[in-house]
């Protein structure tokens, strides 16, 4: 059943270079804690409340799928996704990977999505819009929180941007390109923009690293080994060649519509009969599984339903004898003024067409663009089919969608995932009176204070007069007396010393902050020491 | 806004006169040979002076004060003008400007610039622009920005084409242009020209300007080169400096209507080397952005504007004026000023775009279609067929013609049995019974075709000698009248009826004084003077541009021998017989006892893209089909090799334009019907059809298709469905629009309801249509049994997964559709009971809406019990 046959890949990535030095000594990215919890357990929470059972996570390099399997086993046990965990070799890139796995993929539709991202979009409405749409692949694209051009010069580019071309109705992917660096020239294929008139640009849009791919799609990425990341090289190659790739596609869906000539010949020629025939295919997977669930909300509707529908039923029943025949007597009156009126509506259907007269006569060549003007003055701009193309999906008002791709992502994140109002449902942790989320075996010193959209891991200790704001922090992690925390990240088992005081900064493991330091927009890499009394303002401090 | 070294003050700009500059030249060839006896401004568009429709619209706008540019032939402007309404008037104040020495855009802006008349916002518009927009908004919007940041000096406006089509049909150049998506500044403007038009267009363009003034001309052709090899625009990534999007689009066809701050005179003048508008001022405006300057784009929705630059444009734009685009500019509003003998225009409008004036004499067994116009003192013989053509006043035409698709101007006489497609024929062309005219031919003032002769296509035919620099004028053809043929058609012998002696009538007497115009600056010192500058430069100025220097005029001997030819006095004949073969006509083209010389085309010209007959549809993908062959050729070099999508891009309007053909030949005929019924049914939504109407589009439809009232309902009932959905691959993408962006997950409860709730939707909108065409209680069961198909994605609904989305609804839907009363508790009976035969298999819908049809029963059973105690 074409409905909901789709498998999901999760691209867990390796140990990500652009991390560092959060991911130094040993920590993989998937692994990375985002509001107390792996950063791999917010996709796979999406899928279990999407109602998905399984799923297939490819690793890069043995390290990460050693440093994952505990917790991928663990989370399974608890009832969540089934993972068939995949390593590849670590110079694969995320196109590279998926070709690996392509031979293990059945359904007419696969979700890939990178595992760091972090969304409450319905997964299951996702892959919806991309199978009825028909389109070759659909890309899952977010708004960036700030524009591009705030961290710009004028007259210089823009760093570390996706360029993506939609359509006038945003439904179209048309074109892509992007650099983690900075891009100086963007080079548009003119043919791209002439198939639909217009081509708008966007610098303040990203893709979010979730694709929809069809079938076909997977066999095209398996045919070009030459692209080796999916957004960088496979997505800009399919969307300067989807309208080629969009023809075998058609034609195969022309090929099933003459496959089921017959037959529908058969159901329109005659007999109502025929056509129960068709029913008795069968239906593969578990899509119908919901159909039971949709049951109960079915029979839950009717009681309410058979409530009023007493008076008005009878009412439609009593009329019922007669209202057939005026129906029908109103029918035939329609049929005979549907005849007079016919001719009538032939020419008025010749003359809306501007010029186009006459084409029957021998002598007059069609004009292109004949009756073009009605065309123009048909208001909106020609919306395009998304079938055989690139779609969009753009990720609706309302709805959290982030990834976890760069060190100030990363903090980012984690204060959205600790703010109620923003992402934290994410995490499914229930905050407290005070808005934050402070678990009992925290220990807090006297005059201590934790404010609002904070998460404090277990076994915290929280020294005396230390204040902790808008900072999420791992387990076991050691605050002195008069720290400050301030828009931090504290990963497991940090320990803050008196009288520092840290602000918008990123603390890995086992690191330790020594007496009345002063920190602002640093990273400490994991075990990192740093001195008494120093001072550091945007650096990154980590072993060597 | 006044330019600082003319700052009159504030009072000087509260006070500020709208003006509109009007060139009459537009500095190009591509009318000749016509121009070179008449400014491109005066030929007849359905039977009205260019002009008279830029003037007409720059005056409906409320302009206050226009000025009409005039360079070559000024001296038949000026007495156009006065002969017309405008210079009686008080409101607007026409006023003309002559220079004729300018032989470019940018002169005439230098030329204005000195002349220091322009003191505040101005319109500039050629004077063969054919509109109906509005201008208020986009001055509001210009003023405004002006007023914000004195740099944005310019506006122009744009018309959004919505096929690729529109552009050939119009004759146009592609256009790629780059905008600001919120502010609508111009970033990069680029004409895209196809190999055929960029050579037609170089053709066009003056070399010697190229020559002096290298450094921009240079910048453009690199950009074009570029543009047109590789088929990939660059874009420099800094324009995502200062903005988050940025608009590329390929379907803006420029009007070259544009609201100019008087700093754009004052542009000209300091870079004298600025020749053309866009390729010298657009271009070196955008490229240099340390200056600041910025260009904006007003971007027109629905209104009209159009160019007539070539021969092609002047076809397409006489339809449109003939189908009613460019209301009120159509000929029955006979707004136009028209005098001569039949005085004020007078049409009057018949069905199928038909307008005839008032005085015509048509047989009665002529048959007139549809898009035609027929001026007053047109005669039409028996037996002729004529449609999509424009009649002059005066115009003969003789018994059994067949004439499609042309323009034959005021006097023109065509003999019997004459056949003509899609040609120009100008004033006092004679052509000879049993002729034949081909498509794209042009035959220039007072050409004679002899009889029985067939005009190859696109010839181009002109009693003037087209000089070449490699052949050098004999005496003979140096001797012509100054006059010049404009003014001695009325002396032209009479060709067999009396009214055409009169024809000439109508046109305007060669000069009078009241033309130098006292509003003008620079024609405000005498009269006199001006007419002789007019007479110095009369001499040297001829065609639509000055640059040529040859003279191009038609020997008197030439214009005698045509004349006589065109009678029917076979002693005449006899006498010139020798004279006409020393004047060595073209016979192959105009035939024996024809009178007309070729005129070669520009090298590179392409007629069939630019003449006035309709270009071949193939020719459609050629120009967008040029980079097919690279990628064709392999999919190794992908990403070198550019883009892949011109099969696609080629394809699919075609495709389209097709209708239910999407998706290849093999279709099956369920699936076709489908489609056209939904497709008919969509149009009914987008149109916001009432039902009525709706009713009379599908009954047509299952008419002609020969169908059952059933089969129209179960898809539009589909249709209805999917459109809850989005857009299905099926559907022409002109009604996606309809269709929502994105699917609800009908798995949750939110999106069941969501969903739900759409549906509800278009029932209330649509369910009448529905029961409609719902007529018994069979219907009702066969529409059930559709819901099922589409709800499995069975039968003509396999390839369409929308279905799909609805199977967990399946009961909700049928209760929906009971609620609704669009399918009565009979028909659901019937259906169950059908149903109970069937395979286990196919009762999960049955199964499904078990709940549903048990509460039915029970609702029944008590309404049987009501009846039986009523009785």
């Amino acid at each position: 059943m074409p409905g909901q046959d789709f498998q999901v890949v999760i691209l867990a990535g390796g140990e990500c270079k652009r991390l560092y030095p959060l991911t130094s000594a040993g920590t993989v990215k998937a692994m990375l804690p985002v509001g107390g919890r792996p950063l791999i357990s917010y996709p796979l929470r999406n899928l279990a409340e999407a109602g998905i059972k399984s799923c297939i996570v490819v690793a890069i390099g043995e390290a990460v799928s050693s440093s994952m399997a505990s917790y991928l086993a663990a989370q399974e046990a608890a009832g969540g996704v089934s993972c068939n965990v995949i390593t590849v070799p670590e110079e694969c890139g995320t196109a590279d990977a998926l070709r690996l796995v392509a031979g293990q993929v059945s359904a007419e539709s696969l979700v890939v999505a990178s595992g760091d991202i972090l969304t409450d979009l319905p997964l299951r409405a996702l892959v919806a819009t991309h199978q009825i749409t028909g389109a070759l692949a659909t890309v899952l694209v977010g708004k960036r929180k700030t524009s591009p051009t705030a961290e710009t010069k004028p007259g210089k580019a823009p760093k570390g941007v996706d360029y993506l071309g939609l359509d006038p109705s945003r439904q179209l992917l048309l074109f892509a390109a992007s650099s983690p660096e900075v891009l100086r020239d963007i080079q548009l294929p003119l043919a791209a923009v002439q198939a639909v008139g217009s081509v708008t640009l966007h610098s303040d849009l990203q893709d979010q690293h979730l694709y929809v791919l069809s079938r076909s799609v997977l066999k095209l990425l398996v045919a070009k080994p030459a692209l080796s990341s999916l957004k960088l090289d496979f997505i800009p190659w399919l969307t300067r060649h989807q309208l080629k790739h969009s023809q075998p596609a058609a034609a195969a869906a022309a090929g099933g519509f003459a496959g089921r000539a017959s037959a529908g010949g058969a159901a329109a020629g005659g007999a109502t009969g025929s056509s129960f025939l068709l029913l008795s295919r069968q239906h593969s997977g578990g899509s119908f599984g919901s159909l039971t669930s949709a049951g109960s909300l079915t029979a839950a509707g009717m009681p309410a339903a058979a409530a009023d529908g007493g008076d008005g039923s009878s009412g439609a029943a009593a009329g019922s004898g007669t209202g057939n025949s005026s129906a029908a007597a109103a029918g035939s009156g329609g049929a005979a003024g549907g005849q007079g009126s016919k001719a009538a509506a032939a020419a008025a259907a010749g003359s809306n067409d501007g010029d186009g007269e006459g084409r029957g006569a021998a002598a007059q060549p069609p004009m292109p663009g004949d009756g073009f003007m009605a065309l123009s003055h048909s208001g909106s701009a020609a919306a395009s089919s998304r079938a055989g193309r690139v779609g969009v999906y753009l990720v609706p008002e309302g709805h959290y969608c982030a990834r976890v791709n760069t060190v100030q992502a990363y903090g980012d994140v984690n204060r959205e995932v600790a703010a109620a109002d923003t992402a934290l449902h994410l995490t499914g942790m229930s905050v407290s009176k005070y808005d934050n989320v402070v678990p009992p075996s925290v220990s807090l010193g006297t005059k201590a204070t934790v404010g609002p959209w904070c998460i404090v891991g277990e076994d915290c200790v929280i020294g005396d007069k230390s204040s902790v704001k808008r900072t999420v922090m791992g387990r076991n992690c050691k605050l002195g007396a008069n720290v400050k925390l301030i828009s931090c990240v504290l990963m497991d088992g940090v320990s803050i010393a008196d009288g520092s005081h840290v602000q918008n900064s990123i603390i890995c493991s086992g690191a330790a902050v020594q007496e009345r330091c002063t920190l602002k927009d640093c990273q400490v890499g994991p075990g990192f020491v740093v001195a008494q009394a120093s001072e550091h303002k945007a650096e990154t401090l980590a072993k060597t | 806004m006044a330019p600082k070294s003319k700052g009159g003050g504030a009072e000087e700009k509260a006070k500020e006169v709208l003006t509109a500059v009007l060139l009459a030249d537009s500095f190009t060839q591509r009318f000749r040979p016509i121009t070179v006896e008449k400014p491109k401004v005066l030929l007849p568009l359905v039977n009205v002076p260019l002009l008279e429709y830029t003037l007409e619209w720059l005056a409906l706008n409320k302009v206050e004060e226009i000025l009409v540019f005039c360079c070559a032939h000024a001296d038949q402007i000026k007495a156009h003008l006065a002969d017309s309404k405008w210079l009686k008037q008080r409101s607007p104040r026409v006023s003309t400007v002559v220079s004729t020495n300018c032989l470019s855009l940018g002169e005439a802006m230098r030329s204005l610039d000195q002349k220091d008349i322009i003191k505040g916002t101005f319109i500039l518009v050629s004077g063969d622009t054919v509109s109906n927009m509005d201008l208020g908004p986009a001055l509001a919007a210009h003023k405004e920005r002006a007023d914000r940041d004195k740099d944005a000096i310019m506006t122009m406006v744009m018309k959004p084409t919505h096929e690729p089509h529109q552009r050939l049909r119009l004759g146009d150049t592609s256009l790629l242009v780059a905008l600001d998506s919120s502010s609508q500044r111009l970033l990069k403007y680029q004409e895209l020209d196809s190999p055929a038009a960029a050579a037609a267009a170089a053709g066009g363009q003056r070399d010697s300007s190229s020559a002096h003034h290298g450094a921009h001309h240079h910048h453009h052709h690199h950009h074009g080169r570029r543009g047109r090899s590789s088929q990939v625009w660059k874009l420099d990534a800094s324009l995502w400096s200062e903005r988050d999007c940025v608009q590329v689009r390929t379907d803006l066809i420029d009007t070259n209507i544009s609201i100019c701050s008087p700093e754009v005179l004052l542009m000209f003048s300091d870079n004298f080397d600025y020749q053309s508008l866009k390729r010298d001022f657009v271009a070196g405006t955008l490229s240099e952005e340390e200056l600041g300057k910025k260009i904006h784009c007003h971007i027109l929705q629905g209104e009209y504007a159009a160019r007539v630059h070539n021969l092609r444009s002047y076809d397409a734009v006489s339809r449109d004026l003939l189908a009613r685009w460019a209301f009120p500019f159509v000929p029955d509003t006979n707004v136009f000023y028209k005098a001569g003998p039949w005085g004020p225009s007078s049409y009057r409008y018949a069905r199928g775009h038909k307008y005839l004036e008032a005085v015509t004499g048509c047989s009665r067994s002529a048959q007139l279609g549809r898009l035609l116009a027929v001026g007053a003192g047109a005669a039409i013989g028996d037996g002729c067929i004529v449609s999509q053509s424009v009649l002059g006043r005066g115009v003969s035409i003789g018994k059994n013609c067949r004439i499609t698709g042309c323009y034959l101007q005021d006097g023109v006489v065509i003999g019997d049995n004459v056949t003509a497609s899609h040609a120009l024929l100008c004033e006092g062309v004679v052509v000879g019974s049993g002729a034949t005219i081909s498509p794209g031919v042009v035959l220039s003032y007072g050409v004679v075709v002899g009889p029985r002769h067939n005009v190859p296509a696109y010839a181009i035919v002109s009693l003037c000698k087209q000089i070449t620099t490699e052949v050098s004028l004999s005496d003979d053809e140096l001797e012509y009248a100054s006059a010049g043929r404009v003014s001695s058609s009325s002396g032209r012998p009479p060709a067999r009826r009396a009214r055409n002696s009169t024809s000439g009538g109508g046109r305007q007497p060669r000069r009078s004084n009241a033309a130098s115009d006292s509003e003008s600056s620079s024609s405000s010192s005498s009269s006199d003077s001006d007419s002789s500058s007019e007479e110095s430069s009369s001499s040297s100025t001829f065609g639509d541009t000055l640059g040529v220097k040859s003279m191009e005029k038609p020997s008197a001997l030439a214009v005698k021998a045509a004349q006589v030819l065109a009678g029917n006095d076979k002693d005449q004949k006899a006498q010139i017989a020798g004279q006409v073969s020393e004047l060595g006509f073209a016979v192959h083209l105009v035939g024996e006892g024809g009178a007309g010389y070729e005129w070669p085309m520009t090298d590179g010209y392409s007629a069939e893209l630019y003449s006035i007959a309709p270009p071949p549809m193939t020719l459609a993908e050629h120009v967008y089909d040029s980079d097919a062959e690279n990628d064709a050729a392999g999919g190794a070099s992908d990403d070198a090799a550019g883009p892949g999508t011109a099969r696609g891009a080629a394809d699919e309007p075609g495709e389209r334009s097709g209708g239910a053909g999407r998706g290849g030949a093999a279709l099956d005929p369920e699936t076709v019907f489908m489609q056209e019924v939904g497709e008919t049914f969509l149009r009914c939504v987008k149109e916001r059809f009432a039902e009525t109407n709706a009713v009379i589009e599908l009954n047509g439809l299952k008419i002609a298709e020969d169908r059952t009232f059933a089969d129209c309902a179960r898809y539009i009932f589909t249709a209805m469905l999917q459109l809850c959905l989005p857009c299905p691959g099926w559907v022409s993408p002109e009604y996606g629009c309809l269709f929502p962006a994105d699917a609800p997950d009908s798995s949750s409860k939110d999106g069941k309801l969501a969903l739900l709730s759409r549906f509800k939707q278009q029932l209330g909108e649509w369910g009448n249509l529905l029961r409609r065409f719902l007529r018994s209680e069979d219907d009702q069961v066969e529409l059930l049994l559709t819901l099922e198909e589409f709800c499995g994605a069975e039968g003509v609904f396999e390839a369409d997964s929308s279905g799909t989305a609805f199977a967990p609804l399946f009961a909700n839907l049928l209760q929906l559709l009971y609620d609704g009363e669009v399918v009565e508790e009979a028909a659901i009976t019937s259906w169950a009971a059908e149903k109970e035969h069937a395979d286990e298999g196919e009762k999960l819908f049955l199964q499904k809406s078990a709940a549903f049809l048990a509460w039915l029963k029970e609702a029944e059973e008590d309404d049987s019990d009501e009846e039986d105690s009523d009785e």
